[in-house]
C-alpha cells in the first residue's frame, strides 16, 4: 500500500498486564501496522553473574535459582552444577541422575503450563489460565514433597541431590501423568479448535528458519520454525540419553505452531517422567562432596535444554572456594532477538500474541 | 459456499468442545481451598520459617556454636554471638533476619545437630520491618511473631 | 518583582470534612460518624483491588493465589490492569534502581486511599539480593511507604492472603472521615 501516514511511537511497559514481567517495547507503527519493535531491557537486572563471584559453589546453588529464569528453577540449578560437575569432576550416582531427569521434566512441564495459561488470558482465554494453574498446584504438591518449595527448591547438589523421594510418591506421580494426559487433550479441546484462537496465532508472527537460526533462537521456537535440535537428544546430560523421546518440530513458524511444539513437549515430558520413575535405580543419591569444595584451575561451559531453550552456563574456577567468573547464556535473551523479525508488519493487536507465544521471562533476558 | 459452511461447522464444533471442557468442570470437585477457615497440609518438607527447638532433655536448644550455618547462608542473615570458653560457652545472640532469608535451607542442611531446623508456618507477615528481625527468644518459640488468630482455625484432611 | 505564591487549590473534600467537624460538635453526632465510619471502613476493606504488576518471582505465586486453589476474589480482591482503579499495590519481587522511579510513579498515580503491601524478601529488605549487588534496591520502603511486609522467597499464597487479611484489619480500625481532624489535632 503505498498510503502512509506519520510514524507513531507508542510505548508499552514496563507496566503492562501482558507483557510477562517488566518488558518494556518501544513500538513503532505506521497507523496499525508495526513498522519495528525495540525491546528495552535491563529492568530486572540482579547482577547475578557478579554475585556468584562472591559466593561459594554451594551458595551459589540457592542464588541461581532466584537470580535466572524464576519458572524453571531446576533447570538453572542443573546447567550450573553440570558446570561444576564437568570442571571438579565430581561424580554423580545414577539415581541422583535419573531423579534429577524427572524433577526436570516436571519443572517442564510446570512452566509450561503458566506459559499457556498466561498467554491464554492476553488472547481472552480466562479459562485456560485456571485450569492450567489447577493442574500447576498439584505438580507443585509433589514439588513441596520432594524438595520443600513451591517455586525455589535448591534440591541439587554438587554431585547429587538433597533428599530422596519421600514414600508413596512415585505412585501420586505416576498418578498425575495419567490424568494429565486427559488435561492436555482438554487444553487442546478448548483452544486448538476455537475460531478466535486460530484467528488470533495461525499465520500470525512467522519466523523463516532461516531467519530463526540467524537470530539465534532456541528452543521451542526455533522448533516451531523447523530447526530439528534438542540439546537433550544433541548434548545427552543425566538420564536423557537412556530414555524415548521425541523431538517435536513444526515448520510453519507461527505463533501456532509454537503452540502446537509446547503442548507436544508436555506430553514428551510426561513420558520421559514415566520411563524414568520405571527406571529408577536404587542406590545412593549423593556422592561426597565438601561443603566448600574447591574446583581445580579451568574453564568448562554445560549446557542443557530448559523450558525456554538452550541454557548455558560458562565457569571459570582459579582454584578457590569460588568461581573466577560465571557467564549464563540465557535463551530467553537470545529469542526476545527474534521478536522483531516476528513483529515485523503485523498489527498492534499482534504484539500480544507474538509475545505471548514466544515465552519470554524477564529474570532470564536480565539475569 | 462451501468454505463459509466449512468455517461455520468449525466454530459450532469448536465451540462444542470448548463449552464441554468448561461444563465438565462444573461437576468436577472443586479444589478451592477457603483460605483463613481451613488450610492446606504443608509437606514435613516445606521451608517455612526457621526455628530453634527446644530439647526436651536439656531444656535448651541444641545449638553447640560451631558457626556453620553462620557461614554457608548465602545472604549472610544469621549472626550469632557467644560467650565464655570451653565446656562454658553459651549463646548470647541468635539472630535470624528473616526478611533476608530466602529459605534455602542450607543452614539445615550444615547444622550437625539439627539444632535449627524449618517449621511448617508460613504466616508472619507484620505492619512493622523490625518484627521480622527474629532473636534467640522468637526462634526458641518457633512461631510467628503476630500469629493470626482470629476464628477457628481447623486443618484439612488428610490429603 | 517576587512571584506570588500560587492560590491554595481549595480540596474536594473540603465541604466533607466540614460536615464530618459539625456533626462531631453535635451532642450524640460522634456515635453517628463512628457508624458512618464502620460502614465505610467495612466495605472498602472488602473490595480491595490491587494493582496487578508483577516485578519477579513472587508474581507467579500472586498469580497462584488469584488462581483457582486459593482464590482471591474471595476476599474481594480483584486485580486491575491500571493504578487509577487500584488502591492496593501488591510489590511481588525485586525492584531494581532503573525500575524504582516507575514503581513510585504508578503508586502516584493510585489515588487516595491507597495502600502498599510489599511481598516477599526481595521488595521487604533486597533480600538475597542485598549483599554484593549494585542493581537491586535495598527494600521497596525507600520508595513508597509499605503498610504489611509479607516475608517468604517467595510466600505462599495464603501468606499473601494472610497479609492482606492483617491489612483489611488496619483498614477496618482506620478514622476514615476524621483523618483530617486528626490531622489538624
Amino acid at each position: 500500500m503505498a498510503l502512509r501516514t506519520e510514524e507513531l511511537m507508542l510505548n508499552m511497559g514496563p507496566q503492562h498486564p501482558s507483557t510477562h514481567g517488566v518488558l518494556r517495547l518501544v513500538v513503532t507503527l505506521d497507523g496499525e501496522n508495526i513498522v519495528d519493535v525495540a525491546p528495552d531491557i535491563g529492568y530486572l537486572h540482579s547482577s547475578v553473574e557478579k554475585m556468584m563471584e562472591y559466593r561459594t559453589y554451594l551458595q551459589n546453588v540457592a542464588l541461581t535459582d532466584r537470580g535466572m529464569d524464576y519458572l524453571t528453577a531446576l533447570a538453572n540449578e542443573e546447567a550450573y552444577l553440570l558446570a561444576v560437575e564437568r570442571l571438579g569432576g565430581i561424580s554423580v550416582p545414577p539415581r541422583a541422575r535419573w531423579l534429577r531427569t524427572i524433577m526436570l521434566e516436571f519443572q517442564r512441564l510446570s512452566s509450561h503450563l503458566v506459559w499457556l495459561g498466561t498467554w491464554g488470558i492476553d488472547l481472552g482465554a480466562t479459562t485456560v489460565f485456571l485450569y492450567c494453574f489447577r493442574e500447576r498446584e498439584r505438580i507443585l504438591d509433589l514439588f513441596e514433597q520432594v524438595t520443600g518449595g513451591r517455586l525455589h527448591h535448591v534440591y541439587f547438589r554438587p554431585g547429587g541431590v538433597y533428599e530422596d523421594l519421600p514414600a508413596g510418591w512415585t505412585d501420586r506421580a505416576l498418578e498425575f501423568c495419567d490424568e494429565f494426559l486427559d488435561r492436555l487433550q482438554e487444553y487442546h479441546d478448548l483452544l486448538t479448535g476455537n475460531p478466535i484462537f486460530l484467528a488470533r496465532t495461525q499465520g500470525v508472527g512467522v519466523l523463516p528458519r532461516e531467519a530463526a537460526i540467524n537470530m539465534g533462537a532456541c528452543g521451542p521456537v526455533a522448533r516451531a520454525s523447523g530447526v530439528d535440535f534438542d540439546v537433550r537428544k544433541a548434548f545427552p546430560y543425566e538420564a536423557y540419553g537412556e530414555v524415548e523421546f521425541d523431538i517435536p518440530v513444526q515448520t510453519a513458524g507461527d505463533c501456532f505452531a509454537r503452540y502446537l511444539v509446547r503442548m507436544e513437549e508436555m506430553r514428551q515430558s510426561v513420558r520421559i517422567i514415566r520411563q524414568a520413575i520405571g527406571n529408577l535405580p536404587p542406590g545412593e543419591i549423593r556422592s561426597k562432596v565438601q561443603v566448600t569444595v574447591k574446583l581445580p584451575r579451568g574453564e568448562v561451559y554445560a549446557r542443557t535444554e530448559s523450558p525456554r531453550g538452550d541454557l548455558g552456563v560458562y565457569l571459570i574456577s582459579e582454584g578457590e572456594e569460588v568461581p573466577y567468573r560465571v557467564k549464563i547464556r540465557a535463551p530467553s535473551f537470545s529469542n526476545l532477538y527474534a521478536l522483531t523479525e516476528m513483529m515485523r508488519g503485523w498489527k498492534v493487536a499482534d504484539v500480544i500474541a507474538i509475545l505471548g507465544s514466544v515465552d519470554i521471562v524477564l529474570s532470564d533476558v536480565d539475569r | 459456499m462451501t468454505h463459509l459452511a466449512t468455517r461455520a461447522w468449525d466454530a459450532v464444533t469448536g465451540l462444542y468442545l470448548g463449552l464441554r471442557v468448561t461444563w465438565g468442570a462444573l461437576v468436577r470437585p472443586k479444589n478451592t481451598v477457603k483460605y483463613p477457615v481451613e488450610k492446606v497440609n504443608v509437606s514435613p518438607r516445606w521451608h517455612g520459617l526457621l526455628a530453634l527447638p527446644i530439647d526436651p532433655e536439656t531444656g535448651s536448644d541444641r545449638c553447640i556454636i560451631c558457626f556453620q550455618c553462620e557461614r554457608v547462608c548465602p545472604d549472610r542473615c544469621i549472626h550469632i554471638e557467644a560467650a565464655g570458653k570451653g565446656k562454658d560457652r553459651v549463646l548470647t545472640r541468635f539472630d535470624i533476619e528473616m526478611d533476608k532469608c530466602c529459605y534455602c535451607g542450607l543452614c539445615v542442611e550444615v547444622c550437625p545437630t539439627e539444632a535449627i531446623v524449618f517449621v511448617p508456618h508460613y504466616e508472619a507477615s507484620t505492619f512493622n520491618r523490625a518484627n521480622l528481625l527474629y532473636n534467640l527468644e522468637d526462634l526458641r518459640r518457633a512461631a510467628p511473631k503476630e500469629p493470626i488468630a482470629h476464628g477457628v482455625i481447623r486443618m484439612r484432611g488428610s490429603r | 518583582m517576587s512571584p506570588q505564591p500560587p492560590p491554595p487549590i481549595p480540596s474536594r473534600l473540603a465541604p466533607v470534612e466540614r460536615a464530618v467537624e459539625i456533626l462531631d460538635a453535635l451532642p450524640g453526632g460522634g456515635v453517628i460518624l463512628s457508624k458512618v465510619e464502620y460502614l465505610l471502613n467495612w466495605s472498602r476493606a472488602a473490595s480491595l483491588w490491587p494493582l496487578t504488576f508483577g516485578l519477579a518471582c513472587c508474581a507467579i505465586e500472586m498469580m497462584a493465589a488469584f488462581a483457582g486453589r486459593f482464590d482471591l476474589d474471595r476476599m474481594g480482591v480483584i486485580p486491575r490492569a491500571t493504578p487509577r482503579q487500584a488502591d492496593l499495590m501488591i510489590v511481588a519481587g525485586r525492584c531494581t534502581i532503573k525500575m524504582a522511579p516507575i514503581v513510585r510513579r504508578l503508586w502516584e498515580q493510585m489515588p487516595e486511599p491507597k495502600y502498599v503491601l510489599s511481598m516477599g524478601s526481595c521488595a521487604t529488605c533486597g533480600g538475597p539480593f542485598y549483599y554484593d549487588n549494585y542493581s537491586i534496591l535495598k527494600g521497596i520502603d525507600q520508595v513508597v511507604p509499605v503498610d504489611v511486609y509479607v516475608p517468604g522467597c517467595p510466600p505462599r499464597p495464603e501468606a499473601l492472603i494472610e497479609g492482606i487479611l492483617k491489612l483489611q484489619e488496619k483498614i477496618k480500625a482506620e478514622p476514615f472521615l476524621r483523618r483530617s481532624l486528626a490531622a489538624k489535632a
